[in-house]
């Protein structure tokens, strides 16, 4: 059976000069192998997250990127014999051999969904377990520290970063509340979908 | 004055299935700073050239990432002491992040904003006794290996090389005239470093 796993919780809070933020890390174990998806950039966090499940940096088969930013990605390297599933023209890298891979590459139970709008090549991922689907969001949906986490699909994008798309945002805010149990944002609590959100 | 090293050649190969890559990575010592543009995603070619310099990845002060492909930006995260660049801001790995001035602190390294390519992609400029200033362009400038010996060095092929990665055409030409204009030298993200035509 897949199981996911909360390794960290993301955060973003902002500064007078800049952010003090890093994404939402998960584990997620399927078919036997590990998968880490958006390691973020807080290595003692990482670290000690991954120390707690008794892994080391080799053990993960394949890290799951969301998106480019920084806060998502800088730690990507420290997972030595992983292969990166990435938003990067959808390719799949291994060391430096890129392929095209197809969207159950991870396995049966979780597929790759294709959620821009946060910027234009963002991906995020549905898992099938026994609670139910899991949606590893991304930024699709994701929340500044102090706000009150309550989901608006109309919400404006908090970093307006280049390539931010209003309404692919909104569409892939819909995608994922239409598909999912739960999900998993960016920065921010997990939360259950609402069946009334879904119409 | 600073020093400017090529640690690994940028290279891109590919066939229908697959493609092979792993962008330009350089090596600029300025004062008692040791910073690495781009450290790429081939890691036994990289820890190689930073040992035969007598380097290992802590004591690299400051990462410059011209964009986050993965190409250019998976091993980052290797680099445990340093503080990480890109086109606005200035990251350290306990999650903190700022804007800079266009400029590695403590330094004379400057960092441009070069979209096109990528909409977040920068490009780093040095200036030395040797080569005058040399640009770190990344993928504002690459070919596949294939190409090498087809690209002339003249400013107008070099404006209208074709990208098939790119996002914005006019974006990325107006950079490339951009660093023509300023750099004696330019070390593309994939391919042989070239002296402009001028």
């Amino acid at each position: 059976m897949t199981s996911i796993k909360v390794l960290i919780e993301g955060y973003a809070k902002e500064m007078k000069k800049g952010w003090l933020a890093s994404s939402t890390s998960c584990l997620i174990e399927s078919e036997g192998k590990k998968i880490i998806t958006d390691p973020g950039c807080n290595r003692e966090k990482l670290m000690d997250a991954l120390k707690k499940e008794n892994l080391k940096t080799s053990d993960i088969d394949y890290v799951f990127l969301s998106h480019c930013h920084p806060d998502h990605i800088l730690l990507a390297g420290i997972f030595e014999k992983s292969k990166f599933i990435t938003f990067d023209t959808n390719l799949m890298y291994d060391k430096d051999l890129l392929v095209q891979f197809d969207k159950h590459v991870l396995g049966k139970d979780i597929e790759i969904i294709e959620t821009p709008g946060h910027v234009l090549e963002h991906l995020s991922l549905l898992v099938n377990t026994s609670k139910g689907k899991i949606a590893v969001a991304g930024d699709v949906i994701w929340w500044v520290e102090g706000e009150r986490q309550v989901l608006d699909i109309n919400q404006k994008d908090h970093s307006q970063a280049k390539g931010m798309d209003m309404k692919n945002l909104i569409e892939s805010r819909k995608k994922l509340l239409s598909m999912a149990d739960y999900i998993i944002p960016g920065h921010g609590k997990m939360f259950k979908v609402e069946r009334s959100w879904q119409k | 004055m600073a020093e400017v090293k090529i640690l690994v050649q940028g290279y891109a190969k590919s066939s229908k299935e697959y493609e092979l890559a792993s962008s330009s990575s350089v090596l600029i010592k300025e004062g008692s700073l040791n910073i690495v543009i781009d450290p790429g995603m081939n890691k036994v070619l990289l820890l190689k050239a930073l040992k035969k310099e007598n380097l290992s990845p802590e004591k690299i002060d400051y990462i410059i990432l011209t964009h986050t492909h993965l190409d250019h930006s998976m091993l980052t995260g290797m680099f445990n002491k340093a503080l990480v660049l890109d086109d606005t801001s200035i990251y350290s790995f306990d999650g903190k992040n700022s804007s800079h001035e266009g400029k590695v602190p403590g330094t004379s390294i400057k960092i441009i904003k070069t979209p096109g390519h990528d909409p977040f992609h920068c490009s780093v400029l040095i200036r030395t006794k040797k080569y005058g200033t040399i640009a770190i362009a990344g993928d504002v400038f690459w070919w596949p290996d294939s190409d090498e010996n087809k690209v002339k060095k003249d400013p107008k092929f070099l404006i209208a090389l074709k990208d098939p990665y790119m996002k914005d055409k006019k974006q990325l030409i107006e950079s490339r005239k951009k660093i023509l204009k300023i750099a004696d030298w330019i070390i593309p993200g994939h391919g042989k470093i070239f002296k402009v035509e001028k």
